[in-house]
């Protein structure tokens, strides 16, 4: 349980690298051009990691080999080139350091004075150093000696030796170089079989041999033979060298991958099980799966992925000695890959067209890698010819095979004659972060859902085009496109219907990533890339040069740039201005009050008076006499009053009048008292206002007032 | 005075644990994004529909009905091929976006989306069913969205070939009752082919303009517009893309780019109307001359925008090279609704605006316009960076003003929308102080006030396209794009105006207050349902809720000419306030005014009603002597002896408000 859990977090962390990047390239650029001229050709681009470099094997006005590029000055600088056809010319596969200092290559031109063979021997070339003398370092030397170059047995001299891939033999520092001997040498001792993985650090002149059987020693099948090393080489036996005069097409070379900081070293392995552990019965040497070893420190030769898994729980203890025809996928010993028999199938790779090579993360735990074997679990009825799919795994301890394992193409359908949906991949790059891996094909059709294909798809399959899985948004990306957006072409003859007008490595190959994953380098023969493309050959297709270029796109990289929103207050709502006025109603109770119903337009004091005319009576006092005599008179007079105060605007306030005593009496009188009031309402900053109402006090004045709903039943109006 | 919204913070890249708590951060973001407060809003803050993403592959526009409901379209990828997705809107919030083209395989391309009331939506895209000599051949397909559903109907054929779906641009416009009409552009040989009839430019392209009519069920297809099949056309852009507009009865028009042979094959505008499923006659619209002086320069840029009667208003965008006018001009020309006499031929191309500075290195957008049933028409362009909006009656233009901020990024063109109470709404590609893209929203109001808004959605990012649908009603829903392909994200708003057209009635002449009745019409809106209130004096009353009509309480109400009106609330807080009408409330008796005259020997009774007036046969006094008098409002009487009496008066008004009034007078 603790072991799924890991795997699961495992592969959490490979997915879930998330990142703000989007998966869109931006416009590609001519890279293999000098300030003066185009390249010729140009092939095998390796990009440093501070994308400030392209390093490149091509032809420039006349010279071959391979040139350096500084992407921000535009100059180009030989790293080793010579006239065509010539051992100094002989140069290619180039990688480069991080910084771009450091360059190594593999060429048959004697480079140091240690190098007396006519062979390949791979070099690096500091591009700091001030003369030609001390600008080469030889790599393939002698484990302890400053250049003595290895000495090789072989019935053509001039072609067997060292070589190392393009793009992934060069640590980050430069200072160490993974390669591959081509013949028999004396790598690890005199009679070492060919086909060696080792490592050269340049600091310490220690050459390591990393390929070391498991019973110590270098690998091979049959001592002193030139078959069966411990790397896959595609034609049976050890490839010649050079390739200068090849047509574009995948380099058909062995070769190893190195890690950025140095710590790993990945090849295509043969006679896998006497490099790494497989099940008992498994030992067939011409079985090729990718191999993985950590140098620094020294660990053991590791499977990558593979048809069996022999450390998956439960495998030891079900005693199975060697994979089952067509195992289920339940069976304890299955890896991530169908290879049917160990001792009929050649493993993983079958030796289709494409570059085998495994590919590293800069620390060396990702593995990208294409493999040739049904992936387990695919449907039947696919030719066994069929599959020429990309890989990723993850080298964590504690990871089955199956858990580690991460397809990322798939068959489109199950015709061999459609490239739309049945292509192969055949070349691919991983980042030094892990977690993009650019990978070049024909395929049009990309069925995964994980990673999404997030491009238009051509209409037709075409060219060979470059595109980019992104782990951390699980997306797949087309990368090369022509600069009006189609897709990469060439000149080439009429099209028919039965007729494919491309080769099957036509177009785009050789990716190389910088190290942050955001500039791609690769080659391409198409000529529709850039503007004014001028090496495209005419046709017909024959032509010394194959009007291969280097370019470089970039990543477009969105910063997110939040618009703070700003939205200005929205208009008041209607403004409500109240008629500065009264409404007033007063409503004659049967308790000899009256009720007053004001609305008024404000804050403000609402004062009511009743008027009314009444009877007085005045004594009147005859001059010296004592006697007097009462005298009626009608006088108007305020026989009530009440006042209230409106705190805020539009209120009802109501106020009761009430008789004052000397008058109450009047209200009980037949038809009770009339009295005309007066409302006068004041608020600051305002006009006073002013009513007059007509009402009667009429009834008995109760000592308690009666409710207002009570007696405004039987009042009435005014 | 700018009140600023927080936007939401972008996703950084976080571990697993970091990557759980953004999620759940973006969900609660999101949610409370949907529930953004709308009270008293009127421009509402943007809302990222989708996005920003790599799988959002572009934008087709956005639709609004006059009852509010509305919905916005766009691409996106799924598995790599570009589907249709459209967010609802409906109740004032955008729902999740719904795919369109269910079963649809191969990519869609060029989405347009119209709106009907009720929530249904009708949506046209191309997609290609076939290839032709290892090339796609598209066709042109709908489907509807009813009423109340919640997902899209089978796909229809709208036109099966389109070919190869080049510039097809298609321009759908729906009515309210879900009447459709969609135009556009089957480009039949292309660039560089050898084509079948002379080109009259280099460069021109074999084209046919075509038109279908949507009844609400079944997609009729009406077949090419352009008047002649034998001239070529400019190749399909953007800029000479066809338009069309329908009205609510389902009659619309059509405008489009034509060359004509003569005058050295200059473009010009043309338009057609359309009666359900039958065209009519083709109807130039470009002026072929001004002051005398032959237009020899390309027309393009149409929009037309079609009134409930039957108005069409179109403006187009005149280029000068070798123009009679002193820069690029944005033209106009009407055609009077059907009604009228000269309803069968525009009045005539004028310039709509001569104060586009710059001279004839000007740059001009293309125009946005709109028209409404009172024949007043609102038009939006980009004057050389400036947005600039003309105004226009059935008089012709009335003024003209620039609006701000300018342009930025002026490859995009304006919205605009009016209100047919006055005013509308803009809307158009700016930045704010710092330079960040933006989108500028104004609207302005029928009483003259506005409001401005920079909208952007929560990653920001350049506006890569923009359309605003229309209720109407002077709503406007704003749609765009946002930031590059590869991380655009899809964007929206609304801006909500006020309701319209409040009609309120209140009883002619005096009425007792138990005869005082306010009623009301509802108010049309597209942000409903509204709430009303009864204001007297400037004061609101207590208002029944749901009601239209309203007696007045007699309370406090008091007698005389009160001035009523109806204040309605929208769902976003926007009020509308109706004009305002006199209600009489006759509920006071007359007033008895009693003087003493001749040296208080003689009384004057005077009875006065300020209301509804005194009822003279009610009239009766008493003057307390035994003598008494009726059926006058003045009386007048003479005592023979001193003493002290009482008056008794009785009087009614014309309403029945009766006063009796006893008042002691004194005689000399």
């Amino acid at each position: 349980m603790r072991r799924a859990l890991a795997a699961a977090a495992a592969l959490l962390a490979l997915i879930a690298c998330a990142s703000a990047r989007a998966d869109v390239f931006g416009t590609i650029t001519l890279a293999s051009r000098s300030a003066d001229e185009q390249a010729d050709y140009a092939h095998d681009p390796a990009i440093s990691a501070d994308g400030g470099y392209v390093a490149f094997d091509g032809s420039f006005g006349g010279e071959t080999g391979v040139f350096r590029r500084n992407l921000a000055s535009g100059a180009v600088e030989a790293v080793a080139a010579g006239a065509a056809g010539t051992q100094a010319g002989s140069a290619e596969l180039p990688s480069i350091s991080a910084n771009g200092q450091y360059v190594s290559f593999t060429t048959t031109a004697q480079l140091v004075s240690g190098d007396i063979n006519a062979g390949p021997d791979v070099y690096v070339a500091n591009m700091s150093a001030a003369g030609e003398e001390s600008r080469y370092a030889l790599a393939s030397a002698v484990d302890g000696t400053t250049e003595e170059a290895l000495s090789y047995e072989s019935s053509d001299a001039s072609s067997y030796g060292s070589v190392a891939a393009g793009r992934s033999a060069l640590s980050a520092d430069g200072t160490e170089v993974a390669f591959v001997t081509t013949a028999v040498s004396n790598l690890a001792g005199p009679q070492t079989p060919a086909l060696q993985v080792a490592v050269r650090n340049l600091l310490t002149d220690q050459t390591q041999l990393v390929s070391v059987a498991l019973a110590g020693g270098p690998v091979s099948a049959s001592a002193g033979a030139t078959r069966y090393g411990a790397v896959y080489s595609p034609s049976g036996s050890p490839p010649t060298f050079p390739y200068q005069s090849r047509a574009y097409a995948i380099p058909s070379f062995v070769g190893a991958s190195i890690s950025g900081d140095g710590s790993t070293v990945a090849w295509l392995g043969q006679d896998v099980a006497a490099q790494a552990p497989m099940l008992p019965g498994e030992t067939a040497p011409n079985y090729t799966e990718p191999l993985w070893r950590r140098i620094a420190p020294a660990g053991p030769t590791r499977r990558v992925t593979g048809g069996s898994d022999p450390f998956a729980p439960g495998c030891a203890a079900s005693g199975q000695t060697i994979l089952p025809t067509e195992a289920p996928a339940s069976n304890p010993c299955q890896g991530p890959l169908l290879t049917l028999s160990e001792s009929t199938n050649p493993g993983t790779w079958e030796g289709h067209v494409g570059d085998p090579i495994p590919q590293l993360s800069a620390n060396g735990m990702v593995v990208g890698f294409i493999a040739q074997a049904e992936p387990l679990g695919n449907g039947t009825g696919f030719s066994d010819d069929l599959y020429n799919e990309l890989y990723v795994a993850n080298m964590s301890e504690g990871l089955t095979r199956v858990q580690a394992s991460r397809q990322l193409t798939e068959l489109g359908s199950g015709d061999a004659n459609d490239p739309a949906t049945t292509s192969p991949v055949i070349d691919l790059a991983v980042s030094p972060d892990g977690t993009q891996v650019a990978f070049a094909t024909r395929r049009t059709i990309f069925p995964l859902g994980s990673p999404g294909y997030v491009t238009a798809p051509a209409a037709v399959p075409g060219m060979v085009e470059l595109f980019d899985v992104d782990l951390g948004n699980d997306t797949l990306t087309r990368v090369s496109q022509g600069f009006d957006g189609e897709a990469s072409e060439h000149p080439h003859g009429e099209e028919s219907s039965s007729l494919d007008p491309y080769s099957p490595t036509d177009g785009a190959l050789s990716p190389s990533f910088s190290g942050d994953g955001d500039t791609l380098a690769f080659s391409s023969t198409a000529s529709n890339l850039v503007f004014g493309d001028g090496n495209t050959p005419q046709l017909p297709d024959s032509q010394t040069f194959d009007g291969s270029d280097v370019f470089v796109v970039p990543r477009v990289v969105f910063t997110p740039q939040p618009t703070p929103q700003m939205i200005s207050p929205p208009p008041s709502a209607p403004a409500l201005a109240p008629v500065w006025q009264l409404g007033a109603s007063a409503l004659s109770r049967s308790n000899g009050t009256v009720l007053l119903e004001v609305t008024v337009p404000g804050a403000g004091t609402l004062r009511a008076s009743a008027r009314s005319a009444v009877r007085v009576t005045a004594r009147a006092h005859r001059h010296g006499k004592r006697a007097s005599r009462a005298n009626s008179a009608v006088q108007t007079l305020a026989v009530a009053s009440a006042s209230r105060s409106a705190r805020e605007a539009t209120q009802l306030l109501t106020l009761a009048l009430e008789l004052g005593k000397r008058y109450r009496a009047l209200a009980t009188r037949s038809g009770g008292l009339s009295s005309a009031i007066t409302l006068t309402f004041q608020a600051a900053g305002h006009r006073t206002l002013r009513q007059t109402l007509d009402v009667t006090f009429q009834g008995k004045v109760a000592r308690k007032h009666a409710t207002s709903k009570t007696s405004g039943k039987k009042g009435r109006r005014k | 005075m700018r009140a600023e919204i927080q936007s939401i913070p972008h996703c950084r890249p976080l571990g697993r644990g970091g990557s759980l708590l953004a999620l759940a951060l973006v969900l609660a973001a999101a949610l409370l994004a949907m529930q953004a407060p709308r009270a008293g809003a009127v421009i509402l803050p943007a809302q990222t529909i989708d996005g920003p993403s790599e799988d959002i592959a572009g934008f087709g526009g956005v639709a609004m009905a006059e009852d509010g409901t509305g919905g916005l379209v766009y691409l996106k990828r799924i598995e790599g091929v570009d589907h249709v997705f459209v967010a609802r809107y409906l109740d004032g919030h955008w729902l999740a976006p719904i795919r369109v083209d269910i079963e649809e395989r191969f990519g869609a391309s060029s989405p347009r989306i119209g709106a009907a009331n009720g929530g249904e939506l009708v949506v046209v895209w191309a997609t290609p069913f076939a290839t032709e000599h290892g090339q796609p051949v598209d066709e042109l397909l709908g489907a509807m969205l009813g009423p109340g559903s919640s997902s899209f109907g089978q796909a229809m054929i709208v036109d099966p070939n389109i070919l190869s779906g080049t510039g097809v641009s298609p321009d759908l416009a729906v009515s309210p009752t879900g009447q459709a009409d969609v135009v556009y552009r089957v480009v039949s040989e292309n660039l560089g082919q050898e084509t079948s009839i002379p080109l009259l430019h280099a460069g021109d392209v074999v084209e046919q303009v075509r038109v279908a009519h949507f009844n609400g069920e079944t997609w009729s297809n009406l077949g090419a517009v352009n008047r002649n099949p034998g001239v070529s056309m400019r190749a399909p852009t953007a800029a000479n893309a066809p338009q069309v507009a329908i009205g609510p009865t389902g009659n619309g028009i059509v405008v489009w780019q034509e060359p004509e042979i003569a005058n050295s094959g200059v473009a010009r505008i043309w338009a057609r109307r359309i009666f359900g499923k039958s065209l009519d006659y083709v109807l130039p619209v470009s002026a072929t001359s001004i002051a005398g002086v032959p237009v020899l320069d390309d027309a393009d840029s149409p929009t037309v925008a079609i009134s409930r009667l039957g108005q069409a208003v179109v403006a187009y965008r005149q280029n000068v090279a070798i123009s009679p006018l002193p820069g690029p001009r944005i033209m106009l020309n009407t055609l009077p609704d059907g009604e009228s006499a000269s309803g069968t031929e525009f009045v005539g191309a004028i310039v709509a605006d001569s104060a586009v500075s710059g001279g004839r290195a000007a740059q001009i957008g293309a125009p946005s316009i709109d028209v409404d049933e009172h024949q007043n028409l609102r038009l939006l362009y980009d004057s050389n960076g400036t947005p600039r909006v003309i105004f226009g009656t059935d008089r012709g233009l009335v003024g003209a003003v620039s609006l701000g901020p300018g342009f930025v990024g002026s490859e995009i063109s304006s919205a605009s929308v009016m209100n047919p109470a006055g005013g509308g709404v803009s809307a158009w590609p700016s930045a704010d102080p710092q330079g960040h893209p933006a989108l500028a929203v104004r609207e302005d109001f029928p009483e003259g006030a506005a409001q401005t808004g920079l909208i952007s959605g929560g990653a920001g990012g350049a506006i890569g396209g923009l359309a605003v649908g229309r209720s109407g009603l002077g709503d406007g829903l704003v749609g765009f794009i946002q930031g590059p392909l590869g991380d655009a994200a899809i964007v929206a708003t609304e801006v909500s105006a006020p309701p319209d057209q409040l009609v309120l009635t209140v009883p002619k002449g005096w009425v007792a207050p138990s005869q005082a009745l306010v009623e009301w019409q509802p108010a049309p809106s597209a942000n409903g349902p509204l709430s009303y209130r009864v204001v007297l004096n400037g004061q609101p009353l207590q208002t029944p809720a749901g009601a239209f009509q309203m007696r007045l309480n007699g309370r406090g109400v008091g007698s005389g000419s009160k001035r009523v009106q109806i204040l309605a609330t929208d769902d976003t807080g926007q009020q509308l306030l109706s004009a305002p009408s006199t209600l009489k409330i006759d509920g006071q008796a007359p007033t008895v005014t009693i003087t003493r005259t001749a040296g208080n020997h003689a009384v004057r009774v005077r009875i006065s009603d300020s209301g509804s007036g005194v009822a003279k046969g009610s009239v009766s006094v008493s003057f307390g002597d035994g003598a008494g008098g009726h059926g006058r409002a003045k009386l007048a009487h003479r005592y023979r002896r001193g003493g002290i009496y009482q008056l008794v008066v009785r009087a009614r008004d014309k309403l029945g408000n009766a006063a009796v009034v006893r008042r002691l007078v004194s005689i000399a």
